[in-house]
Parts: structure tokens; C-alpha cells; sequence
């Protein structure tokens, strides 16, 4: 069967003839758009003898909720709060109902209309067989003119986190054999960068019923109230138990809007404060001197002729010795021993045995670490820090206060901070001012953000092909330079074709006019499978319909908490929607690598995910048991406290880090990395290329503009229309009054948000809370959402050599009534 | 002894994210022209928006719907006994097989916007019942407002948005029982009811 329709018509003359096969349900044959008040008579009666209850788990980026899923006639009619759970289905998991059975899921395999523009909304109904073909064909012809790299994988991040069928799951067993290039997508990754270069992991952090032990809750760039609302509960908790919120933030949040306390900041400073308060510290005394000498890097010695740290190799040919077990594996290491000065021998000592380690060196060959960090931070005076940072002398004195040891403090950091260019930095320094307190790894005392990561070392171990063959990864933000110049650091690397799962390079992504023009135009054949007709499909040549929650099974492992949960098959996929591992099944077939990808059954997937995971061994967790008690903890201590014995952070040393000696960019890029080796070492302040203040974008730009989570999606996820989308079905860009007036725009008023690189009509919404020179609007909006232009237009791709990290909030703009003209 | 069934929303707890609201919808099979419960924003002009000077700002929340009151003047305009206070329960039902769409009630209520008549053909986005079995049947050309989730209640569960709250701000009770977690958080904490100036005797609580 082969149609020429456009969407609409498709979607009409679909519901009615081809889909019965694929549904098996009552739905298949009424025809759309008949109210349901037809369909409730006809089934009259019918309904509660055939409920069926199952239970199902979101795999969105917010709270991976769990809850039970009734299933009437084949469809999926109700869901509601699994009892037994500690989170209650929220506005955006109830909404999941009306996606599934919208008018924008991929229903069949599509190919765009030969001669028609991509984005032109024509598509033309093919077989999967057809669909399998056109793509291998091509991406087996691109292998043998320009090799397996001028293929291109492209996975997004919050749509799908199954272990089997979600983005690390076996789909990337295929990708790895054909050994393509996997655009590193280049998100949220700043802060885990300087954090993993002090020693902190999010993976280690504790179980947010803890925060009710805390004193203070410290927000450094998170906001859950409106980004992982099922996490508020915790804190309300907490609050009612006594602590004390406390932000900080350049606006008013809605975290904000719930705290005790609310320290204003100007925007993308913090790295300023937090070295502002480490000076503080150091010069009081107030530090805690036994977790500093014996738990950090403050003893190790640097050479003052390279800045190298001394080794036991070097000093005196010392063999290696044994290292923290690797956080991943928890298999001991092999380090070369870093060198302190021994009190009691007046020698270079080793780290490890040493046991009168002094804090500075009398050898003028030497510096510890400790005196070159003072050093560093002699500059932060507290003029300096309230004039680069805007923080009132008050406000200062408060903050040093609630860090005092003394306090049991909760810090919790999200992704805000890192999302602008030095936010690298900001959570490399905010590892050091914890240093300072040692304030963590008892009731009361963490630090985290909103996800137990640890739940990521489930599975994946099979993504590994059985032909050793990998995918190798490059950065997204590289993308456009590489299609430009036909090359990555200097070498040849022709790119030909993109396949993206379930991601969104154009809505979610950054500078979406460039990513069309430059990288998206100059392909031969985009791929994209998905449930929905996303803005990315639209923009494809081929689009295979893939299967949403309801309709597979799979295990999810993210978690608030440290647990593991199972979400069942509740009905059969809907038209002709594939999981994600039978796609990498039939094209590892079609692709000839069946040996290497198809050898490994779910079965055997589902044993490695727990067989090989010494907490999933311990807590009796596989996959009929979890089938049985649909959710497991894998850790017994309830609730669990990270970091507990401080002996384990992810350095070489297991101690926190203020001074690295070869700092390393968190992935290769084009970037020139060596401009700034020497500001890598110790964490340190440099003002943000565009949202700076004195930044050369800022006299025609005048507004620095940020982004929140939007409460009612997750990314992308309600644009086709839904309950949680009606609760804000529109754009909006928080300005503040004394701004609008500033600028000539007006509460409620469709207004041009733009920039040097696009432009996107939003409606204003007057808001005291943003600092007067920001704004600040709700993500989430897909192109077919707006009255013109689009978020994704006006945000910058710029971004800093290390982190290699979309800086979304280091952006500005200006704004202006809109003239109702639609621009492309 | 008969009923006396509350809501009571805990404004320190409530974020203002509409959960109650989309659990309503679904639970009750709501047509898409109709809201029994939305969340207003206390604070500035737009939703989710804040009222003061940076630095200085307010913003509280308020979901709201049917008050359920003692003196439901409702009840006493409404022609053909549709709308009418449950004896045993205390919840003000509206019925909407007796139901002639007259909208007395909608003139009578002082909080305007809980109830809805249906002018249109009900429409739904998906093409078959969503929410629960008992839902009520939807028709044009009548009134239709929040039913406390009677089906619920009977069956022993709470309301629906009751149920659905994740920051776990809405409690449902009989404050007619003193032991009940309705009546404790009334006898210990600050509150307030909509409009109390038109004495109805509000149904619905907000903790400030």
C-alpha cells in the first residue's frame, strides 16, 4: 500500500482502515474524531469486567514516577498513584495518555514525498521492509566511499531511560557494531565535569528522606520545585521538621518562591562567591583542618618548575601502589604515589602513609597544594566578591554562617550553574568550599541533586557487540564545524548521514537555525525513530514509529532513590510501533551483523543488567523477582546516607581535589584547549563571554535570558496537546516590569524575543522575581507551538573548551512588541 | 451520625502545579471544555507570576472548585432538585439527569467559575472513556461542577485530587469526626475560606 497524503488526511484515513490489524481493540474502529460519549454507550457494561491492572514506570528526566495502569477494551484508560509509592502520578505522567493515542505518533514507517522540502509536512507511507531497505543500502553505500564514521548516531537524553529499549539500551549494541560516529549530545554536563574533577559523585548522594536530618537546605543552582516536583515533599518535610531553605539565585523560583531564605545573586558568578567563602574560611580558621589535610589534595606537593605534582615514580623510582577501588567497578587501581612533605623526616613522603603530612613545604623546589590554593584565592576579597557577584554583606555573612560545620548541611546542586560557560568552574569551586567543611557523609550532612545516578551501572555491559567494535563519540556542538570544514582536529571526516532516536536536535536543542542550515540541510538521509512526529521527525527523510511506555516491557533504574523499578506491557504496540531492541534487531540483521548484535537475547540482557551488579547480586534483585515486587531497593540502609566513610571520592587519590595538575577537556572537540590549561588547575573566575556584564553582546542585548524547567513537560514531551499542556499552553517570558517598560512591551502581549541568531514570539508575563536586566522563560515549546520562530532559534551553541557543554543560560536578548509578521 | 466531608489545602505545601486539576480530569472522564478544579496563582497578573519588587515578592497558590457549603444557595435556586445537599456525606451533588440546564445555580454561587454548562457537544481528545468506570456521564446542555468524587467516597477512597497532590498538600475528612485529620489541622493551624462573606460555610480549607 503506498499513499500520497498529507498528515492530517493520513492520520484520518488511517485510524479507520489499516489500523485494526495492529490494535486488536474497540478503538480501531471508530472512526476520529467521534467523542467518547459514542464509544462509552457502545461499550457500555463492557468495561469493568475487562479492566486490567498494570504497573508501569515513566522514563522521563524528572522523577522516573511508578503507577498503576488500568487497561479497558484494549486501551489504556486509567492510571493512578501506585498506593504503596512514595510519589503521586503527577499532571505530566496522567497526561501520558492522551500522547499515546494523539494524532501525533508515528503510526507507520514514513518517507518524505520525493521533491518535497524537509520540514514540508509530506510524507508518503512505506513498509518497514521499504523503510529497512532504503536505510541500509545507504549507510552500507557512505561506508565503502567515506568509511563507517561518515555515518552519524544522535540519541537524546530524557525520553527514553528503559535499561533493554531506552537510549543505552541495545540499540546501542547495533550502533557500536557498525561502528559509526555517536554525537555526543553535549547537555547538563558541565557541573558533573567539576564535580568529577574535585571528587564529588551525585552517585553517591543520599536518599532525599535524609533532608529532614539537615539543618540547612543549600540550593546552588537547582530548582525542583518546578524542574522534579515529586522532590518538594521531601523538603516540605524537612521545613515542617525544622531546616531551613535557603537559595541561591539570581530570580525568584519556585524553589524560591518556598524557601526561608533567598540570596539574590547577579547571574553566572558563583564560582566568585564560592572562592569568596573559601577565603573566608581559610582566613578565620573556621575550616575543618583534619578533613582538609587528611581528605584532600591540600598536603600533595607540586613542583614549582612545571606545576607537575612530585610522584613516588619520579622521587625515588617507588613501584605503583594500590589505589582507591574505581568507583564504577570497585576494582582497586594502581596509582603513582603523589609525594607530601613528611613533618617528622623533613622528606618527600607518600600520600598514602604518611602520617605527619605537613600543610606547607620548607623545600624551595616544592609548594603543597594547600599554599599555592591560598594563594589563588587571596584575591576574593569580600568588596570583590559583592561587586562581581552582587551579593549583599548581609546576605555574605548569612551564607558563611550556614556552611559553618557546626550546621548539618544539605547542599544540593542541579544543573543551573553548569549551564553557562564557566559553569565548570562553578561546581569545581563549589567542591572546594565543601572541602572546606567536610559537611557531608552523615544524617543531614550530603550533598546531590535530583538523581541516585548509580542506578546508571545497571546493564549496558551488552552494549559492548560481540564484533569489538565501537562507536566513536563526538561532540554535537562539533557538528557544524566538522560539515563546514569536512574535518575534526585537523583531519579529514566527511559526514553523509543522521540517524536520531528519540531526540530532539531542534527544539531541545541549541541554535536550531544553524543546527538546520548547517548540519541537518548537508545531510543525505536523516533517520529519525520516535512515537511522535517531533520537530526533528518532521525535519527527516525517514521516520519509524517506535513504541511508547504502555507498550513494552522494560526495567527502569534511575531513581530519587536507590532503587530499581519494573514497567509491564500494558497493551500491544499501537499500528506498526517496534520496540527499541527489535529495531536494532532487524537492522543488525539487515546490516549483516547479526552475529554481532542478535546473539544476545533479552534474557541474556536482563541477566547481565542484575547478574553482574554486585548491589543487584546482594539484594536478591533479577528480573522475576523484580516482576513480582515491581520495585526493589538495592541498597539495605534506609534511607541511605552517601559518602559515608569520605575515603572514596572519584580522584586517584579518593581525596577532593583543588588542584589538578593535568586538567583534561570532559570530551575532544575543536575547541583550543590549551589557551586555558593553566586556569584548569584550580577553579577559578572568569566573566561568561555573553551573559558577562561586560560583555561586548550586552549593549545591543540587553537581557540576559535563562531558562526553567516547565512544570507541565518534560523537554518536549506535551506539545501535541494534552491536559498538563492546558495547564500553560503558551511561550511565555517572564520580564520585569520595570524592563518592560524599559523596552515598550506589556504584560500579556505577544512580544519578539531575539537575538544574533534567531527570533521567537512569546507572550510577556510581567514578573517582579526576575532580576531587572534578565528574563527567564519556561522550555519545552516545540516550533509548532509558537506564532513564529522558535525557543531553540535564540539560544547559543557557544560553548567553553572543557565542559564541552551547551551553555544554555549564558545567552541574552532584546525584545520588542511583535508585529504579527511570521518570519522563517 | 451523618457527614461532614471537607478538603483542606495546606498553602505552605502547595506548588501551584495543577495535578489535582489533571487528576480530576481523568479520573472524572472530563470533556475537554470543562475544568472542575484549576489552581490559581496569588500573586502577580499572569499565572505562576509572583506580586512585589525583586527581592521582595509573594506568590502563593489556591486550587479550587465546588466549596461544597453548608448554605449552598445552589441548592436552594436550583428548579428540579438536581443540584442537592447529600444527607449522609454533606457534598453538594449536582445530577445531571435531572439537570435542565436552566443555569440558576451559575448565577446563584458566588464563586464564580466552579461550574460549567455545557453549551457544546462534549469533545474529548482520545475516542474512548478514560478515568474511572463510575465517572459521571457528560451532557450537552447541562451543569456539571466537582462531585467530591462521590464514586470515590463510597467506595472509601478520597477525591481524586486529594489522591493525586504529589507535594502532598490537600487532605480530605469528616469534620464532623474530631479525630480526623481535617478536623486537627483546622483546630491547630491558621485558615481561611473563600468569600466567607457571603456566608455559605464553605466546604473547602486553606491552611495559610
Amino acid at each position: 500500500m503506498r499513499e500520497s497524503l498529507t498528515r492530517r488526511s493520513f492520520v484520518k484515513v488511517a485510524g479507520a482502515a489499516a489500523a485494526t490489524a495492529a490494535l486488536g481493540s474497540k478503538l480501531a474502529s471508530q472512526e476520529f474524531g467521534l467523542g467518547n460519549l459514542a464509544v462509552n454507550e457502545a461499550l457500555a457494561g463492557e468495561a469493568e469486567a475487562e479492566e486490567q491492572e498494570f504497573t508501569c514506570t515513566c522514563s522521563w528526566s524528572c522523577s522516573f514516577c511508578q503507577y498503576n495502569i488500568y487497561v479497558r477494551n484494549g486501551n489504556v484508560s486509567h492510571m493512578l498513584p501506585k498506593p504503596d509509592f512514595t510519589y503521586r502520578t503527577c499532571l505530566k505522567g496522567r497526561s501520558r495518555i492522551q500522547r499515546a493515542y494523539s494524532e501525533a505518533r508515528v503510526r507507520y514507517p514514513m518517507k518524505r514525498v520525493d521533491g518535497t522540502p524537509r520540514g514540508g509536512g509530506e510524507w508518503e507511507r512505506i513498509t518497514w521492509d521499504e523503510a529497512v531497505k532504503i536505510i541500509v543500502d545507504q549507510w552500507k553505500k557512505t561506508e565503502e566511499e567515506f568509511g563507517p564514521l561518515a555515518n552519524t548516531y544522535y540519541q537524546g537524553g530524557g525520553g527514553a531511560q528503559g535499561s533493554l529499549n531506552g537510549n543505552a539500551g541495545l540499540i546501542m549494541r547495533l550502533f557500536n557494531a557498525l561502528g559509526c560516529t555517536k554525537w555526543d549530545y553535549s547537555f547538563d554536563a558541565a557541573t558533573n565535569t567539576g564535580l568529577t574533577r574535585g571528587g564529588i559523585q551525585w552517585f553517591d548522594q543520599s536518599e532525599p528522606q535524609d533532608f529532614v536530618n539537615s539543618d540547612y537546605i543549600l540550593f546552588l543552582g537547582g530548582n525542583p520545585v518546578g524542574a522534579q516536583i515529586q522532590m518538594w515533599q521531601h523538603l516540605a518535610n524537612a521545613q515542617e521538621a525544622g531546616a531551613k531553605i535557603v537559595c541561591v539565585d539570581p530570580l525568584y523560583s519556585p524553589t524560591v518562591n518556598k524557601a526561608d531564605k533567598w540570596i539574590p545573586v547577579k547571574p553566572g558568578c558563583d564560582t566568585a562567591l564560592y572562592l569568596g567563602i573559601i577565603k573566608r574560611f581559610i582566613d578565620e580558621g573556621t575550616y575543618d583542618a583534619d578533613f582538609v589535610l587528611n581528605h584532600t589534595c591540600a598536603p600533595f606537593l607540586i613542583k614549582k618548575e612545571d606545576g607537575m605534582y612530585l610522584r613516588g615514580g619520579e622521587y625515588c623510582n617507588e613501584p605503583l601502589h594500590v589505589g582507591p577501588p574505581f568507583w564504577v567497578t570497585g576494582i582497586p587501581t594502581e596509582i603513582d604515589p603523589i609525594m607530601v612533605w613528611n613533618e617528622e623526616t623533613g622528606q618527600p613522603d607518600f600520600f598514602d602513609t604518611c602520617e605527619h603530612p605537613a600543610w606547607s613545604c620548607p623545600d624551595d623546589q616544592y609548594v603543597t597544594a594547600w599554599d599555592m590554593f591560598k594563594e589563588h584565592v587571596q584575591e576574593w576579597t569580600l568588596d570583590k566578591v559583592m561587586e562581581v557577584t552582587g551579593i549583599s554583606e548581609e546576605d555574605f555573612d548569612y551564607l558563611y554562617d550556614v556552611l559553618q560545620p557546626e550546621h548539618k548541611v544539605a547542599h544540593y546542586i542541579n544543573f543551573g550553574t553548569g549551564a553557562y560557560e564557566n559553569g565548570l568552574h562553578a561546581a569545581y569551586a563549589m567542591t572546594a568550599m565543601i572541602a572546606m567543611t567536610g559537611n557531608f557523609g552523615e544524617p543531614g550532612r550530603s550533598v546531590g541533586g535530583f538523581d541516585a545516578m548509580y542506578g546508571n551501572f545497571f546493564g549496558h555491559a551488552l552494549t559492548a557487540p560481540s564484533n569489538g567494535k565501537a562507536c566513536k563519540a563526538v561532540t554535537w556542538l562539533a557538528a557544524a564545524d566538522i560539515m563546514n570544514s569536512g574535518t575534526l582536529q585537523g583531519e579529514p571526516y566527511p559526514i553523509k548521514n543522521l540517524w536520531v532516536s528519540h531526540g530532539g536536535l531542534i527544539g531541545g536543542s541549541v541554535n536550531s537555525n544553524r543546527v538546520k542550515h548547517e548540519i541537518l540541510d548537508k545531510m543525505e538521509l536523516i533517520v529519525c525513530q520516535d512515537p511522535f512526529l517531533t520537530d526533528t521527525a518532521r525535519y527527516s527523510d525517514i521516520v519509524l514509529p517506535v513504541t511508547d511506555m504502555y507498550e513494552f516491557m522494560d526495567v527502569v533504574p534511575l531513581s530519587h532513590e536507590k532503587n530499581v523499578r519494573i514497567s509491564e506491557k500494558c497493551i500491544e504496540p499501537l499500528f506498526e510501533a517496534k520496540t527499541d531492541s527489535e529495531i536494532a534487531r532487524i537492522f543488525g540483521e539487515a546490516f549483516g551483523l547479526a552475529d554481532a548484535v542478535c546473539d544476545v537475547t533479552d534474557e541474556d540482557w536482563w541477566k547481565g543488567t542484575f547478574d553482574d551488579v554486585p548491589a543487584a547480586v546482594e539484594n536478591g534483585i533479577t528480573l522475576e523477582t523484580l516482576k513480582e515486587n515491581k520495585i526493589m531497593r538495592y541498597v539495605k540502609e534506609e534511607p541511605y546516607i552517601g559518602n559515608k566513610d569520605c575515603k572514596n571520592f572519584i580522584t586517584e587519590t579518593g581525596r577532593l581535589m583543588f588542584y589538578v595538575d593535568a586538567p583534561a577537556p570532559r570530551t575532544p572537540s575543536n575547541y583550543d584547549i590549551q589557551a586555558v590549561f593553566d586556569r584548569e588547575k584550580m577553579p577559578t573566575y572568569f566573566e561568561n563571554k555573553i551573559s558577562g556584564e561586560h560583555s561586548e553582546y550586552a549593549e545591543e542585548f540587553p537581557l540576559v535570558c535563562i531558562s526553567w524547567r516547565n512544570p507541565s513537560r518534560v523537554h518536549m514531551t506535551q506539545y501535541m496537546g494534552t491536559w498538563a499542556s492546558d495547564v500553560m499552553p503558551e511561550p511565555t517570558l517572564f520580564v520585569n516590569p520595570e524592563d518592560a517598560a524599559k523596552y515598550g512591551v506589556e504584560d500579556g502581549q505577544d512580544i519578539k524575543v531575539y537575538n544574533w541568531l534567531g527570533h521567537c514570539v512569546m507572550k510577556c508575563a510581567y514578573h517582579p522575581g526576575m532580576r531587572p536586566g534578565m528574563t527567564c522563560y519556561y522550555k519545552g515549546y516545540t516550533e509548532t507551538e509558537t506564532k513564529s520562530g522558535s525557543q531553540g532559534a535564540i539560544t547559543t551553541d557557544y560553548a567553553d573548551a572543557y565542559a564541552v557543554n551547551c551553555s544554555f543560560f549564558d545567552n541574552r536578548v532584546a525584545i520588542e512588541p511583535w508585529d504579527g509578521i511570521v518570519e522563517e | 451520625m451523618s457527614k461532614k466531608y471537607a478538603i483542606v489545602v495546606d498553602k505552605k505545601r502547595c506548588i501551584g502545579c495543577s495535578s489535582c486539576a489533571v487528576a480530576c480530569k481523568l479520573e472524572n472522564n472530563i470533556p475537554d471544555q470543562i475544568w472542575y478544579k484549576k489552581v490559581r496563582t496569588i500573586g502577580g497578573m499572569q499565572p505562576l507570576t509572583p506580586a512585589g519588587v525583586y527581592g521582595d515578592c509573594t506568590m502563593t497558590f489556591e486550587p479550587w472548585s465546588c466549596n461544597h457549603c453548608d448554605n449552598a444557595p445552589c441548592v436552594e435556586v436550583c428548579p428540579t432538585g438536581a443540584t442537592f445537599k447529600d444527607e449522609e456525606t454533606g457534598i453538594v451533588m449536582q445530577d445531571i439527569e435531572t439537570c435542565i440546564g436552566c443555569g440558576s445555580c451559575l448565577t446563584a454561587c458566588p464563586y464564580e467559575g466552579v461550574r460549567t454548562l455545557l453549551e457544546d457537544e462534549p469533545m474529548w481528545r482520545v475516542d474512548f472513556p478514560v478515568g474511572a468506570v463510575e465517572a459521571p456521564a457528560h451532557i450537552a446542555g447541562k451543569v456539571e461542577k466537582c462531585n467530591m468524587c462521590a464514586h470515590r467516597i463510597a467506595k472509601g477512597d478520597v477525591p481524586a485530587c486529594v489522591e493525586g497532590c504529589p507535594a502532598r498538600a490537600m487532605f480530605f475528612g469528616d469534620l464532623n469526626d474530631p479525630e480526623s485529620k481535617v478536623s486537627e489541622l483546622l483546630a491547630t493551624r491558621e485558615y481561611y475560606v473563600l468569600q466567607p462573606e457571603a456566608g455559605t460555610n464553605p466546604n473547602v480549607y486553606y491552611l495559610v
